[in-house]
């Protein structure tokens, strides 16, 4: 089935890019960098601006095709076996979206030759810093779904993807069954893996009762997560 | 300890590269670990003396940190990448064989997985404590690693995987090189792995740091 789809492509200074995040990623949780560290990770950020080609977009399900039920969610008639995480706060969906959003291929590139041309901290904090790119793409995406929503007197849950919040990676293949050929300029590997490898794709939940809930991370049983912030 | 290599050591352990690295940056302008070691050199240290006495001393000393949690990983890869510069100029050594190498040990990313960053900290610690490491990439079927453990049959391998997706080749090539060579070590290593993993498809050890991989490693030699 052919869904109705959106495709963006927001400038990086329409991102918000949170670099404490990129920061306790890095390990120093309590915020505290190095001395000398800020200054490679602002270099970064700004060499990051020139190469990253955000890409995102949306396709929507039709309303009353999406339901949950007995832990499992069913996405027009493809049934996503979810952990109870994911499932409970979709409960009163009423329709859905599936996203999609990269920071492009360029990224990629620019990390490991950073790494494998002999400056293995540099390649290391854009590595960290593309997965928060790519998670401020999903983020901007998300309020873009939630202001389209709103038009129709609906909202939106939390963002889920694949990968997190105890749902397998394999099941990213049934989602980008949802996108039409090439959308965003993403493949998928039979290994489940993104290409650009800093890609973020999922599904979000619509209803009128629907809400943003904070990310439940103390049940989860994995212990490193990019979105952990038990910490 | 000599004046050089004390001074060697916490270069290493600093993550000061040359004289032109701006960090750390309390040691801006001062020569780092490329010059100390040429300097060690020309005074006549002999090189095992620089390996073992100040190089490997440093890069202990920042995995002793790491494991306690009061180092970071980018304070390792900036040692490493000062080991690195050090170690350049004893590579003459190495293949002339005045420095002995601990073994060869062969790593990768198992098929299907392109994360390579976990896998490429490991190469970098491995080859600072005297390794020769073969790094095969990512994408690694388990032909490759058959391949170049017949080139290497003393090797011991490492496997790296961060997907739940491709940690399952881990399991298909371990078992390979199990009948291809049954006393050959394996190891794995990745975020979603345990070392209850480790024990279900057959390899000797799940390492979720580094530095305790490194000083395991050494223990076996």
């Amino acid at each position: 089935m052919l869904y109705q789809s959106f495709h963006f492509k927001p400038t990086f200074d329409e991102l918000e890019i949170n670099l404490n995040n990129v920061i306790k990623s890095m390990g120093y949780t309590d915020g505290n960098i190095p001395d000398g560290y800020n200054e490679i990770l602002n270099e970064l950020l700004e060499t990051a601006k020139n190469l990253v080609r955000p890409q995102c977009g949306f396709v929507i399900i039709p309303q009353n095709s999406s339901a949950v039920s007995n832990g499992i969610v069913t996405i027009d008639g493809i049934e996503f076996e979810t952990d109870r995480i994911v499932a409970s706060p979709l409960k009163k969906m009423t329709g859905s979206v599936i996203f999609l959003g990269t920071v492009g291929q360029e990224f990629d590139r620019w990390s490991k030759e950073t790494f494998d041309n002999g400056d293995p901290l540099a390649g290391y904090i854009i590595d960290i810093l593309g997965s928060e790119i790519a998670e401020a793409i999903a983020d901007w995406l998300a309020r873009r779904i939630g202001y389209y929503v709103s038009e129709k007197r609906m909202k939106i849950s939390n963002r889920y993807s694949p990968g997190y919040c105890g749902w397998s990676v394999a099941e990213q293949q049934k989602l980008f069954n949802f996108f039409p050929e090439n959308f965003c300029e993403v493949t998928l590997m039979e290994s489940s893996l993104m290409k650009p490898h800093k890609s973020v794709s999922g599904i979000i939940g619509i209803g009128p009762d629907m809400e943003w809930i904070d990310y439940p991370c103390d049940f989860c049983r994995v212990e490193h997560c990019y979105k952990n912030r038990k910490n | 300890m000599n004046e050089i290599l004390e001074k060697l050591a916490t270069a290493i352990e600093r993550g000061k590269v040359d004289m032109n690295s701006p960090y750390p940056p309390d040691l801006k302008g001062e020569i780092g670990a490329d010059e100390l070691t040429k300097k060690a050199l020309d005074e006549g240290i002999a090189p095992t003396i620089i390996l073992n006495d100040s190089l490997m001393v440093g890069m202990g000393k920042i995995g002793d940190k790491f494991e306690e949690g009061k180092a970071f990983i980018p304070d390792m890869l900036i040692a490493a990448k000062a080991m690195n510069a050090a170690m350049a100029h004893l590579k003459p050594y190495f293949e002339s064989g005045e420095i002995e190498l601990k073994g060869d040990f062969i790593i990768g990313t198992v098929a299907g997985d392109l994360h390579d960053i976990g896998k490429n900290i490991v190469r970098m610690v491995l080859t600072g404590s005297g390794w020769n490491v073969i790094d095969l990439g990512a994408d690694v079927k388990a032909d490759k690693f058959l391949e170049t453990l017949k080139e290497y049959p003393e090797a011991m391998v490492g496997m790296s995987a961060l997907l739940t997706t491709t940690m399952m080749q881990m399991e298909e090539t371990t078992k390979a090189i199990k009948e291809l060579s049954p006393n050959t070590k394996v190891f794995v290593g990745g975020a979603p792995l345990s070392e209850e993993f480790s024990n279900k498809i057959g390899a000797d050890g799940y390492f979720p740091d580094p530095n305790k991989f490194s000083k395991f490693l050494a223990s076996l030699t």
